[in-house]
């Protein structure tokens, strides 16, 4: 899956110093839907392929693909339109400004992760296939996925669709990494609530601090990435993508850590091990 | 039914619910406060008003073509521009909002037309600046802080870039004339957020007031 997201960023690479491409290229609509799923497929099979002891049902978790990009996506883009505000409003220049920061903090981190926490926490997240801490990581790495194809699908047909073909695929294939390592913090998060079993009160503190800890990264993530995104007045692409790849490889890398130990205390390992036994 | 429904908020969870909601309307708030922009007020030869601050005074122009209508170039639009205001005391000052150059605020202060019909004047002025991607949509008098003003919404296409596709800007223009100068402040802004500048600038709208108005007594071009 990895060689796949490489070699697709390759690929777009390749096709654009062949074919001499130093200005943007046009995405009609399907092609921006391809350009978008394409990493967002690639990653859906590497986050599904760590459910190694009880892989839960394809059909669910292209459900949950599905619930982030058609609910989870659309629902947050009309969070943020309302919560921020009359047109008028407007980001101040400066790209550490606290306006900046609340808007991705308290705006954007919690529309987009709590749009994911609901289309999870009222649908799979009831089914009898949730049924270890791990399921809470899978599952919302997906919607993560599908969230994060909205986005890419609606940065490339906005402003005309013209994207640097290599810059795009390599923002799209960061950004669906970050999308689905935020939600996988919030999945550990929901996973952990479901089997505690502490009371009601205990449950919902645990969602409520898995779902700021997502927000808290993906605000973050958004800032730092628009202030690293320019120089001065000039637009720096591979600036971004560096900076996005680094942010999400480390959150990454912490929910790769997270899938381990819930793998290890997993119940189905411990019943794979007694009929091995 | 009070546990019945104590028990449906625990099951659910919906204090994270509440809690999400809450951080989401108090990051509003806070964002309100925090980024909506200061006014400032603009005075000159008697004309006020106020305008959101921050916003770019880009440099005095001779010329009545905005950069949105030598921005269509190739449509032929602003190349019939009215000759320069060139007396002394002529004033033609625009802010641009720096994250968006459509939104802009004209202000034009001259020595009132020779042309008595006001109204006529003007439409001819609009006319040779964004030619025949033009088109009034309403034009009367608007009473502000007993003055009246001529206020005329109008539209006109225009191209962002030379590869992008033309798009539609709407303008909302004031006049008046006072003391013989005629005072013209334009607003131009994307359909959806006109309005919003239009609330800001309308209501501070003001001219020292000398001698009467004149723009009650014009009529309408044919």
């Amino acid at each position: 899956m990895l060689a796949g997201l490489l070699a697709f960023v390759a690929t777009a690479f390749g096709v654009q110093h062949l074919l001499g491409l130093s200005a943007p290229v046009r995405l009609g609509p399907a092609s921006a839907l391809l350009f978008a799923s394409m990493p967002a497929l690639l990653w859906l099979g590497y986050f599904h392929s760590q459910d190694r002891h009880e892989p839960e049902p394809k059909h669910y978790v292209l459900g949950a693909f599905v619930l982030g990009a058609f609910v989870a996506g659309p629902a947050a883009s009309f969070l943020i339109d309302l919560a921020s505000g009359a047109p008028m409003v407007g980001l101040r220049l400066h790209t550490l400004s606290l306006d900046r920061w609340v808007y991705a903090l308290a705006i954007v981190g919690i529309a987009q992760e709590g749009s994911k926490y609901v289309a999870i926490r009222y649908t799979l997240y009831l089914s009898p296939e949730f049924d270890e801490p791990l399921d809470g990581i899978i599952y919302m790495s997906a919607t993560g996925i599908g969230f994060a194809s909205y986005l890419s699908y609606r940065s490339l047909v906005a402003d005309g669709g013209e994207i640097y073909l290599s810059a795009g695929a390599a923002q799209a294939v960061v950004t669906t990494l970050a999308h689905a390592s935020f939600a996988g913090i919030l999945g550990f998060a929901m996973g952990h609530a479901k089997f505690a079993g502490h009371g009601h009160l205990s449950r919902a503190t645990r969602l409520a601090v898995g779902l700021i800890a997502a927000a808290v990264c993906s605000g973050c993530f958004r800032v730092i990435m628009d202030a690293l995104s320019v120089d001065g007045l000039a637009s720096s692409p591979w600036r971004r993508v560096a900076f996005s790849f680094g942010f999400a490889a480390g959150i990454f890398l912490l929910t790769s850590v997270l899938i381990r130990r819930l793998l290890a205390i997993s119940p189905h390992k411990s019943e794979e091990e007694t009929i091995d036994a | 039914m009070r546990d019945r429904a104590s028990s449906l908020v625990q099951r659910h969870d919906l204090g994270v619910l509440v809690i999400a909601l809450a951080i989401l309307a108090g990051g509003a708030l806070v964002h309100r406060s925090l980024a909506c922009p200061d006014h400032v007020s603009y005075a000159k030869q008697g004309l006020q008003f106020q305008r959101p601050g921050g916003w770019l005074t880009l440099p005095e122009s001779n010329s009545y073509v905005t950069p949105l209508a030598l921005g269509t170039a190739g449509f032929g639009v602003g190349t019939s521009a009215p000759p320069a205001p060139n007396e002394p005391g002529d004033v033609h000052t625009r802010f641009a909002s720096p994250k968006d150059a459509r939104r802009r605020i004209e202000v034009r202060i001259e020595g009132r037309p020779s042309y008595s019909n006001l109204r006529g004047a003007l439409a001819v002025q609009r006319l040779g600046q964004y030619g025949e991607f033009y088109w009034a949509r309403s034009s009367g008098n608007s009473a502000i802080a007993g003055k009246d003003w001529l206020r005329t919404e109008f539209r006109y296409a225009f191209k962002p870039n030379k590869r992008g596709s033309p798009q539609i800007a709407e303008a909302i223009e004031y006049a008046i004339v006072n003391d013989e100068r005629l005072f013209v402040v334009t607003l131009h802004d994307r359909p959806e957020t006109l309005n919003d500048l239009d609330a800001i600038v309308a209501d501070s709208l003001r001219v020292a007031s000398q001698q009467a108005s004149h723009t009650t007594t014009d009529k309408a071009p044919p």
